[in-house]
């Protein structure tokens, strides 16, 4: 027996922890490469490192768990599906996210077949649902600023906010230009913090 | 100038706001997906991954095997269905064969019974005219018409001359109380009968051939039971020609003693009877 960072671990499973403790080091991007060799294990430890984000990705946009839930499982059986396709020279959390956008995108258009896209003009004029929400608490007053937003700055601020990506990695995803993310940003950000003095 | 300074700025006061929200977005509740959703997205990755046995990846190929093996199957038990009357009629001829085998065999049996029969009668005649010369014969020549009996064999041996040939024939010709010359044709048309019995079988049916050699050996007593035969007949004709010699004398006819030496060239053993040596 070993007593390792406060926590008594027979001796047979060293090798296990020891495997896991090497895959934890590695990236996204050698795990999705191993998963596609045929490494479940792998998958397993991606899956740990993203669910939580893209989940929420998803519920933060539709704002309804059953919707979400739906998202979330469509979008990792297209990134199962699509595990041959990947390529290392992109970071994986770009192809995930971009996978994952065009699942929602596809579910917007399923959803709403006649509505044209909006364009950022129509949607800058547009008041959003958080206006008419009056809560005492910030985290409510940003989850309903949130979902007041219209549904390009809404999807390219959460994608900012989740993941982290760079401008030029969510204009990638997103498919439209560094500009026009950082244009998206600028008008969500003043709408949420407009929202939020209020 | 003015637009890069003015993007300069908007740039920091972006990254400020930024900042701030993330903060602020960071507070927020933490959602997490169902368990089970976990559970089923993982289990389909494991799914996906899984190494199918090598004959799985044939699925196709493995079904088509198999119909191809029924199909063979199928055909071979068709054909054999279709040579089957074939082998029956052979089988059918084979049992006819055996069957016609046996009755040739039960025929044969029957002549040997038939010729045995007879040669019995012949022998009862001959003694009865044996014992007829034996009454007119001394006593002394009884032993050796004894010793005669007891040595068929011998006297079998003897070549027959052309004379003897001949009062044989003319025996048989006259219709005389000969018990061979009446068997004889018999026994020989019931053998020849089985022969060619056995001839049709041979080609009827090249299986008989083991039983047509069983039945052989009955056909191979033929010589034995000929040597028996010519030895009476020879017995036979002395006795009639020494009868016939006889009769001259007592008839008063001198052709006797010319008859008489003729017989004993013929017969130099065979004894006299006391008529004829007196």
């Amino acid at each position: 027996m070993l007593y390792i960072s406060g926590m008594t671990v027979p001796l047979g499973a060293l090798p296990l922890i020891s495997y896991a403790s090497f895959m934890q080091e590695k990236t996204d991007e050698q795990l999705m490469q191993q998963y596609a060799k045929g490494n479940a294990k792998a998958f397993d430890l991606l899956y740990a490192r993203h669910r939580g984000a893209l989940y929420r990705y998803f519920n933060r946009q539709v704002n309804n768990p059953a919707t979400a839930n739906d998202l979330y499982q469509g979008a990792w059986e297209k990134i199962i599906k699509a595990r041959g396709k990947y390529r290392p020279s992109s970071p994986f959390t770009a192809w995930m996210y971009r996978i994952a956008h065009n699942h929602l995108v596809d579910h917007y258009r399923q959803s709403r077949p006649a509505d044209p896209v909006e364009t950022e003009t129509l949607s800058d004029d547009r008041p959003g649902p958080a206006q008419d929400v009056i809560d005492g608490e910030q985290n409510d007053q940003l989850r309903a600023g949130i979902i007041g937003l219209p549904e390009e700055q809404r999807n390219t601020l959460l994608l900012k906010l989740e993941t982290g990506l760079k401008m030029e990695e969510i204009a990638k995803v997103t498919g439209v230009s560094r500009e026009t993310v950082k244009s998206r940003l600028r008008y969500a950000v003043n709408k949420l913090k407009r929202s939020l003095v209020e | 100038m003015n637009s890069i300074h003015n993007n300069g700025e908007n740039d920091k006061s972006l990254n400020e706001g930024l900042d701030k929200l993330s903060r602020v977005y960071g507070q927020l509740e933490q959602d997490e997906p169902p368990e089970l959703l976990d559970q089923a997205i993982l289990n389909s990755a494991h799914r996906a991954v899984e190494k199918k046995p090598h004959w799985m990846k044939f699925g196709w190929l493995h079904g088509l095997t198999t119909a191809a093996v029924f199909v063979l199957a199928f055909s071979i038990i068709l054909d054999q269905r279709e040579t089957a009357p074939g082998y029956e009629d052979a089988l059918r001829s084979t049992e006819t064969a055996v069957l016609q085998r046996e009755k040739a065999a039960k025929k044969l049996s029957v002549g040997e019974s038939k010729l045995e029969y007879s040669q019995q009668q012949g022998k009862e005649k001959e003694d009865e005219l044996r014992l007829k010369v034996q009454q007119n014969m001394p006593a002394a020549a009884a032993p050796v018409s004894a010793e005669m009996e007891s040595t068929p064999t011998e006297m079998a041996e003897q070549p027959a001359s052309k004379s003897q040939r001949s009062l044989y024939v003319s025996d048989d010709a006259s219709g005389k109380t000969d018990s061979d010359s009446k068997d004889a044709p018999a026994r020989e048309q019931i053998l020849e009968e089985a022969v060619m019995d056995e001839v049709d079988l041979m080609t009827a049916a090249p299986q008989a051939g083991a039983i047509s050699k069983q039945a052989s050996p009955a056909v191979a007593t033929e010589p034995l039971a000929s040597e028996v035969k010519s030895r009476a007949r020879i017995e036979t004709e002395a006795e009639q020609r020494l009868l016939a010699i006889i009769k001259l004398k007592q008839d008063g006819d001198d052709s006797w003693e010319t008859e008489l030496e003729s017989f004993r060239e013929d017969y130099p053993d065979y004894p006299l009877p006391i008529e004829l040596t007196d």
